[in-house]
C-alpha cells in the first residue's frame, strides 16, 4: 500500500524544475495560435436551429450559438488570451479566459449533429493549464517579476503527467473501442482495406493525401499489419506513462500514427500532433544543445590557436 | 469552571452597603473617569447606600494613580481591589469578593450609567424578590453616523443591547443574554454559581447566565435600566465584525450553543440525539448551508445589510463547526480519528516533501479524478460527453466493398438543370461532407416525418446562395438542393467516386424564383 502512494505520489508530483512546463505552454499556445488563428467560425452563428443537436455540456449549461458578429468577437477575445498565456503574459487569467472561451468555440461546431474529437484533448488539455502553475518560467510575468525561485516543485510536474494520462486515455478507448466492438476481425479481416478504400469518397471531412491508402488496401498482409500496429499502439500507449524506454517507442509511434491517419484517411487530428510538446523533456535537450554549442566552440578556438601556433 | 472563584466567604463582612457596584478595569485611564464619575453621580434615595469597587486588573498605565485619587476623594464610596491574574472574570471575579452588599451590579470600565441607575437597580430587586438579577439596555454613542449596513442587528460586537420596552425575564425557558455593562445579580447567587469562568476570555456573561438558567434562576431585563456605551470607531468596520463573528463562534463551540436550546428556543436539559459529524449535530451543517445560501442570494440581489447578517452567521458557523471538531476529537469513534489524522498528515507530508501546499495536492486530486472518473465512465458505457469520449470512431468491422452514404446535390438555375455534388466546404461551410451527411442522416432518422431534414435542406440551399454572392465560392446559382441516398461498389482506384450504383431521392428544397437568394 505505502509502495502504492509513493509511486502515485512520484508520478504526478516528483519535484522539478519550472523550465520544462514554461517551455510546453509557449509552444502549446503558440501551437493552438497557428492552428485557430485563421479559423472562421462565424458561420455556425448563423446555421438553422434544425441542425442544433446540443452536446450533454451545452444542453446543461443551456449554451446556444451566439450570432456571427458575437462569435467573432469571442473568437478574438480568445485568440488574444492564447496569445496571451503563450508569452505568459498575466499567466494564470490568460489561460482561464482561453480555457473557459475554448470550451465554447471549440465545442460549437460539435452540436451540429456530428461530434468530431480532433479537439477535445486540447480543452481538457487548456483545463489542466488553466489550474496550474504554467507562468512560472518562459513567461513575461517571470522577466517582470524578476523571479529567481527556482525551486523544484510538484507543481511543475502534476500539469505535465496529467495531459500525458488525458492522451494515454484517448488512445486506450481508441484502442479498446475497436476490440471491443470489432473484435480480432478489425485486425484479421479486410476491415481496414475498406475502411481506406471508402476514405477515398469523401467520407470524412478532408480527403487523403495522395493514392497511399488506396495502394495499401490493396494489398491484404498490409492493410492488417497497419491494423495491428494501430491497435498495439493504441493500447500500449499507457505504457509511456510509466516507462522512459516504452516513451521513446510509443510516443513518436503514436505520433506517426497521427500522420498516417492524414495521409492515409483524411481526419485531422492536429491538435493532438500540439500536444506531443508536452513528451519533450525540453530543459535536457537545451542544456544537451547548449553543451554541444560550448564543446563545438572550444573545439574551434582550440584549432585556430593551434593554427595560430604553427603559423608562428 | 477551571478558574472559578472561592467559595469560602473570605472576606464577606455584614451588610453594610445595599449594592456594591463592580468596575473591572484594564489600562482605560483614559475612560475610566467617565464611568466613575457617572456612577458618583447618582441620583439616589437617602436610605440607599451603594459602593464602587474599582478592579485593577494589573495595569501598566497610570490607572492606579487615577484610582487612589478617587479614593482620597470619596472614600466612603470608592474601594480598590487588585487582581493579579488578567481577565476581565478574574476581575469581576474579585469584586464579588470584595463586594459588602447583597446585589453586585456590574458595568464596564467605559460605559456611563443613568443617573437612577443604581436607585433602579436596588427598586427592582426590591419589586422582584424572586429575580436572581436584572439587566438592561446598553445604548450606544456613536462617534459619527454609522455606516448603513450596521444596523441593530449588528450590535451584539459592539456590546450594545436594547431589546425593546418590555420587561421580560430571561430564563431556562427564554434564554436571552444580557450583557454585563449592564447587569446585577444577587452575590449569593453568583457565589454559588462558581463566579465567573476565567475559561472564557469572551461570552463569560453568556456563560454565567447559562449555568444561572440551567439552575432555576432568572434574570429580569428592565427597560428603564439603561447604561451607554461608546462605540469604538474601529468597531464599525466589517473587519472588526467579521473578526468578531468567528472569534464568538469559537467561544460559542465551546458553551454547545448551537445545542443548549430546542427548537422552542428553551434551554435543553441534555444534549440533543441527532447525527452528528465531527460533533456537531447535523442541524448546525445544514444550518450553514443554508446561510450559504442566503447570503449568495441577498448579495446577489444587492441587499447589503442582510448580505453582511448572512456572512457573520457564516463565519459564526464555520468557527463554530470548527472549533466543535476540534473539541470532539477525543470522542470520535478511534478509526474515525486514525483515519482522518493519517489522511491530514500523510497529505501534509507529502506536499511538504514536493514543495507544494496541502490545499493543492488536495486540489489537484480532485482535478485527476474528474479526469480519470469522466474518461473511464465514458469507456465503460460507450456513452459521449464531450470532451470526454469512449472514441468509438472506425471501430467497428466493416465487411462490405460498398459503401451507402448521403449525397448532397446542387441543381443549377439554368435551363439545363445541371446536377453536381456540393461537397466542396465552401459550398457548405461551415459545414464539411461528414459533418453535413452525419447531421442529415440522424434528420432522416427523427420521427418528425423529414420536416427537420426539409429545414436543413432549406439551410443549405440559403448557405449555398449567400456564399456564392459574398464570391466565397464560383458555383453557378442554384434552383434547389436535393439529397441523395446513394450506393457505392468502392473501385479499387476509387475513381467511380461521384457515380454511385444507384441513387434515391430522399427530398429536396427548391428555391423559386429560380437563381435568386434560396431560403426566404
Amino acid at each position: 500500500m505505502g509502495a502504492a502512494v509513493r509511486a502515485w505520489t512520484r508520478f504526478w508530483f516528483k519535484p522539478s524544475q519550472p523550465g520544462d512546463l514554461g517551455i510546453a505552454r509557449l509552444l502549446f499556445f503558440s501551437g493552438l495560435l497557428v492552428m485557430y488563428g485563421w479559423i472562421d467560425l462565424g458561420g455556425w452563428g448563423a446555421v438553422s436551429p434544425a441542425f442544433w443537436m446540443p452536446l450533454p455540456l451545452f444542453r446543461a449549461l443551456h449554451l446556444v450559438p451566439a450570432g456571427p458578429v458575437l462569435l467573432e468577437g469571442i473568437r478574438q477575445v480568445w485568440l488574444v488570451s492564447i496569445a496571451a498565456s503563450a508569452i505568459g503574459f498575466h499567466t494564470r487569467t490568460s489561460m482561464v479566459v482561453a480555457f473557459l472561451l475554448g470550451t465554447y468555440l471549440l465545442g460549437l461546431p460539435h452540436n451540429f449533429g456530428h461530434t468530431f474529437h480532433f479537439d477535445a484533448t486540447l480543452v481538457i488539455a487548456m483545463g489542466i493549464l488553466a489550474c496550474s502553475r504554467a507562468g512560472d518560467a518562459w513567461s513575461l510575468d517571470a522577466a517582470m517579476a524578476e523571479r529567481q525561485d527556482d525551486e523544484a516543485s510538484g507543481e511543475y510536474t502534476w500539469p505535465i503527467r496529467a495531459i500525458w494520462v488525458a492522451m494515454a486515455l484517448v488512445f486506450f478507448a481508441a484502442g479498446l473501442a475497436k476490440l471491443r466492438h470489432g473484435g480480432l476481425a478489425w485486425i484479421d479481416s479486410d476491415n481496414l482495406a475498406i475502411v481506406l478504400n471508402r476514405a477515398a469518397y469523401h467520407v470524412s471531412d478532408a480527403d487523403p493525401i495522395g493514392g497511399l491508402g488506396l495502394a495499401i488496401a490493396r494489398h491484404a498482409w498490409l492493410s492488417r499489419g497497419v491494423a495491428a500496429v494501430t491497435v498495439l499502439v493504441e493500447l500500449g500507449f499507457a505504457a509511456a506513462l510509466f516507462s522512459r524506454s516504452a516513451r521513446l517507442f510509443f510516443v513518436p509511434a503514436a505520433f506517426g500514427m497521427l500522420i498516417g491517419i492524414r495521409v492515409l484517411m483524411g481526419p485531422t487530428f492536429g491538435g493532438f500532433l500540439i500536444l506531443n510538446v508536452f513528451w519533450v523533456p525540453w530543459s535536457a535537450v537545451l542544456d544537451a544543445v547548449a553543451t554541444r554549442v560550448r564543446l563545438k566552440t572550444r573545439a574551434t578556438t582550440a584549432a585556430t590557436t593551434s593554427d595560430i601556433s604553427s603559423t608562428l | 469552571m477551571g478558574n472559578a472563584m472561592a467559595l469560602d466567604g473570605t472576606g464577606l463582612s455584614t451588610s453594610r452597603t445595599d449594592v456594591s457596584v463592580v468596575v473591572s478595569t484594564y489600562n482605560r485611564r483614559q475612560t475610566l473617569p467617565r464611568a466613575i464619575e457617572s456612577l458618583l453621580d447618582q441620583r439616589v434615595p437617602p436610605s440607599l447606600r451603594y459602593e464602587i469597587i474599582v478592579v485593577d486588573n494589573n495595569c501598566t498605565d497610570a490607572t492606579r494613580d487615577l484610582i487612589a485619587d478617587y479614593l482620597r476623594r470619596f472614600p466612603k464610596v470608592v474601594r480598590y481591589a487588585f487582581e493579579g491574574r488578567q481577565g476581565v472574570s478574574n476581575g469581576r471575579n474579585a469584586g464579588v469578593r470584595a463586594a459588602r452588599s447583597p446585589i453586585v451590579a456590574f458595568t464596564d470600565d467605559d460605559n456611563v450609567a443613568s443617573r437612577t441607575w443604581v436607585a433602579t437597580i436596588a427598586q427592582l430587586f426590591r419589586a422582584h424578590p424572586d429575580a436572581a438579577g436584572v439587566g438592561g439596555k446598553v445604548l450606544p454613542e456613536w462617534p459619527r453616523t454609522p455606516p448603513g449596513w450596521l444596523d441593530q442587528k449588528h450590535w451584539s460586537p459592539l456590546a450594545i443591547l436594547d431589546y425593546g420596552e418590555r420587561p421580560f425575564f430571561t430564563s431556562a425557558r427564554r434564554p436571552i443574554c444580557l450583557l454585563t455593562a449592564n447587569l446585577a445579580i444577587r452575590r449569593d447567587v453568583i457565589i454559588r454559581l462558581g463566579g465567573f469562568s476565567a475559561a472564557f476570555p469572551r461570552c463569560q456573561d453568556h456563560e454565567l447566565q447559562l449555568r444561572l438558567w440551567r439552575s432555576g434562576g432568572k434574570v429580569l431585563y428592565a427597560p428603564e435600566l439603561v447604561t451607554f456605551a461608546p462605540v469604538d470607531p474601529q468597531r464599525m468596520t466589517r473587519r472588526y465584525h467579521r473578526h468578531w463573528h468567528a472569534q464568538h463562534g469559537l467561544n460559542a463551540a465551546r458553551m454547545r450553543l448551537e445545542e443548549v436550546t430546542d427548537e422552542h428556543g428553551q434551554l435543553r436539559a441534555t444534549p440533543p440525539a441527532t447525527a452528528r459529524l465531527l460533533g456537531a449535530p447535523g442541524y448546525v451543517y445544514v444550518d450553514a448551508a443554508k446561510t450559504a445560501w442566503r447570503w449568495l442570494g441577498a448579495t446577489a440581489r444587492r441587499r447589503t445589510a442582510r448580505a453582511t447578517h448572512h456572512e457573520h452567521r457564516m463565519r459564526y458557523l464555520a468557527a463554530y463547526l470548527k472549533r466543535t471538531a476540534a473539541l470532539s476529537r477525543g470522542s470520535r469513534p478511534a478509526f474515525v480519528q486514525d483515519l482522518a489524522g493519517f489522511a491530514r498528515d500523510h497529505i501534509m507530508r507529502r506536499a511538504r516533501a514536493v514543495h507544494m501546499t496541502a490545499g493543492r495536492i488536495v486540489a489537484v486530486h480532485a482535478l485527476v479524478a474528474i479526469l480519470l472518473g469522466a474518461s473511464a465512465f465514458d469507456i465503460a458505457t460507450g456513452q459521449e460527453h464531450w470532451p470526454f469520449s469512449p472514441y468509438p470512431m472506425f471501430s467497428s468491422v466493416e465487411r462490405a466493398w460498398t459503401l451507402d452514404s448521403l449525397l448532397l446535390m446542387g441543381v443549377a438555375a439554368d435551363a439545363s438543370g445541371r446536377e453536381f455534388p456540393l461537397r466542396d466546404a465552401a459550398f457548405i461551410a461551415p459545414f464539411d461532407q461528414c459533418r453535413l451527411n452525419t447531421a442529415l442522416q440522424r434528420a432522416r432518422s427523427s420521427d418528425d416525418q423529414g420536416r427537420r431534414l426539409h429545414a436543413m435542406l432549406e439551410d443549405s440551399l440559403a448557405r449555398y446562395e449567400t456564399q456564392r454572392e459574398r464570391g466565397a465560392h464560383d458555383g453557378p446559382p442554384l434552383r434547389a438542393v436535393r439529397v441523395y441516398a446513394a450506393h457505392w461498389t468502392l473501385d479499387e482506384q476509387a475513381q467511380n467516386v461521384d457515380t454511385p450504383d444507384r441513387v434515391r431521392l430522399i427530398d429536396e428544397a427548391i428555391a423559386a424564383p429560380a437563381g435568386t437568394k434560396a431560403g426566404n
